[in-house]
């Protein structure tokens, strides 16, 4: 079986949170430094993935919410500069649907998470020889999971993460 | 509600949208300036007008380049085509609490019919807030805009689906008129067990008003904000209206320091609290909350710009810990902590904004200062408390005049 590298492009990749603050509205907050790798198999479910974003590049184009999100309130993102994820299991669901479940790291602590993962293994190859594909993941998880224990979030609905990553593979030498 | 308006809370409302790069991934955007106006014309959402109005200038995709290109005539064509607009036409109930918005999208002179799938979350208090999570689904091409690229002989550079999405967060439109109570000048409210007096300044911007909050229960909070007449009136009946909900949602669950973190990121928000007098850059909002443990007889509070005072009967002990401004994004925000003291049956708690009664003195242009506010109270704490009312005022009208460029407020609660 033949395994190929790819990276995401930042350009046309995102990772996403939605948390629910000042009650009843969803704000939707992404990372502006991100990065992903992807091991990628011809059996999907044998292949690995990598993501990383750097808990200080939260923007939420709210700068108040901003500062709030990277404080020890939030993140504590002097104290956790970034968050990985590291795949241990990919099942199959359906033709195009995964489970991709791993350990997030976040400080001190590592975390079992599971997505739900679409994958149409579409490969685009470009004139210059670069290919793409892409993958879509997306969670809930518990605040708690972080270390955060500030009660203004609410607990009821949980923190949606939703990532949507377009890697990038440089052509053969 | 019949026949009102509602209006856009920009703060909690985003319009967004994806497309699909390449088939592979879809690229997200948003736009950040929009507006939606909002008529009910009778008590049910079926029976709304809406009018939504998009700038195609502010298109946001993260990526400058390619926001430049989707502003440029391939795409938006911004410069000959600023807005975006959609005006409804018919609105149904498809399900519960769910609703279908026909109506007409106007893209670059091209106008075509859209649905809009809206789902209302109404709040607790809905004819105050309510939220519309929006979702549409348009195609670019029958609007003219056909730029692509086809790479390997059949994936699209750009999609032509465009999914468009998003949260529209409303707040009912008052009138003026119903601001008057709220936010008045020289206003005296209160019963047996709290009192608040206000006194505003004279002929000068500085524009005075108040809140105070569930009295019903062991929560309070005291807050004003200053700015220009009707305009703070106005900004400050909104802001009363969101930290009632605030108050609503959390107030047994967060303490109050933390309640005054998430209001800090209502300050930096204009469509909510006054703009400062002395400066219109800034804005203001002088906040207590106190949360009232009556069985075991303690306060836990935090306070941002305003002084708390507890009336003994054998003296007063004041408590200038956390006399923060607020009103200055991110400024000494860290600094907001939670205070517990004790009190027995017959002490007071009042509470008034020291601040502004050190900077910018009375009528002729004499501070009061926060030495006299306190002996003030410390002279009154004894009377009766039917007449405590009539010997602040007489007090605070004198020193307010008519040329004072400040305000005062004072407020007490019998424990």
């Amino acid at each position: 079986m033949s395994v190929s590298n790819w990276v995401a492009d930042p350009g046309h990749s995102y990772i996403e949170f939605s948390i629910f603050i000042n009650g009843e509205v969803p704000r939707q907050v992404y990372f502006r430094k991100m990065a992903a790798k992807l091991n990628l198999d011809e059996d999907f479910e044998k292949s690995e993935l990598q993501l990383q974003w750097v808990t200080e590049s939260v923007d939420s184009g709210d700068k108040g919410l901003d500062k709030f999100l990277t404080s020890s309130d939030f993140f504590a993102a002097d104290k956790v500069p970034s968050l990985k994820f590291l795949s241990e299991k990919i099942s199959k669901l359906s033709e195009t649907q995964f489970g991709i479940r791993g350990t997030l790291n976040y400080g001190d602590h590592d975390e079992p998470i599971s997505f739900n993962t679409r994958f149409d293994d579409n490969i685009v190859v470009q004139e210059d020889g670069h290919k793409r594909t892409g993958l879509y993941l997306s969670t809930q998880v518990d605040p708690k999971m972080f270390g955060i224990n500030n009660r203004a979030i609410n607990f009821d609905k949980g923190i949606n993460i939703e990532v949507e990553l377009e890697f990038l593979q440089k052509p053969q030498a | 509600m019949a026949n009102s308006n509602w209006i856009l809370d920009k703060s909690r409302s985003n319009l967004r949208f994806k497309v699909k790069h390449l088939l592979v991934a879809s690229v997200q955007g948003e736009f950040r300036d929009f507006d939606i106006s909002v008529s009910r014309n009778g008590k049910s959402f079926s029976d709304v007008q809406i009018k939504l109005d998009i700038k195609t200038d502010s298109i946001n995709t993260r990526l400058k380049k390619r926001d430049n290109h989707l502003k440029s005539r391939d795409f938006l064509d911004s410069e000959d085509f600023p807005v975006i607009s959609f005006e409804s036409t018919a609105v149904s109930e498809y399900k519960e609490n769910g609703y279908k918005i026909t109506g007409n999208l106007t893209i670059k002179e091209v106008t075509k019919e859209l649905t809009i799938y809206a789902q209302l979350e109404k709040s607790q208090d809905y004819e105050t807030f309510g939220n519309l999570a929006v979702e549409a689904n348009i195609s670019r091409e029958e609007f003219g805009i056909q730029w692509n690229n086809l790479v390997d002989e059949k994936w699209p550079l750009v999609d032509d689906a465009i999914k468009l999405y998003g949260n529209i967060c409303l707040l009912r439109d008052f009138k003026i008129d119903k601001v008057q109570g709220l936010a008045g000048r020289a206003d005296i409210y209160g019963n047996n067990n709290y009192q608040v007096y206000s006194a505003k300044s004279g002929k000068q911007n500085g524009s005075f008003a108040w809140f105070q909050l569930r009295s019903d229960t062991s929560h309070w909070i005291f807050g004003n904000c200053t700015g220009d007449s009707e305009e703070t009136h106005y900004r400050a009946l909104k802001t009363k209206l969101y930290v009632e909900n605030l108050a609503k949602e959390y107030e047994h669950i967060i303490s109050p320091s933390q309640f005054l973190r998430i209001l800090h990121f209502a300050v930096q928000d204009d469509s909510f609290l006054a703009k400062s007098s002395y400066d219109n850059n800034t804005y203001s909002l002088d906040c207590s909350y106190f949360m009232i443990d009556k069985k075991a007889k303690k306060i836990k509070y935090c306070s941002a710009r305003l002084t708390v005072l507890l009336l003994k009967s054998n003296g007063m002990k004041r408590y200038p810990k956390n006399n923060i401004s607020m009103g200055f994004p991110f400024y000494n925000i860290g600094q907001l902590e939670d205070h517990t003291f004790s009190y027995e049956s017959g002490d007071t708690l009042v509470v008034f904004n020291e601040e502004l009664i050190r900077q910018n003195g009375g009528a002729v242009g004499k501070k009061l200062g926060a030495k006299s506010v306190v002996n003030l109270l410390g002279e009154n704490k004894l009377k009766e408390w039917g007449s405590k009312t009539k010997h602040i005022e007489k007090v605070l009208n004198k020193w307010v005049g008519e040329g004072t460029l400040d305000d005062i407020i004072v407020a007490q609660v019998k424990l």
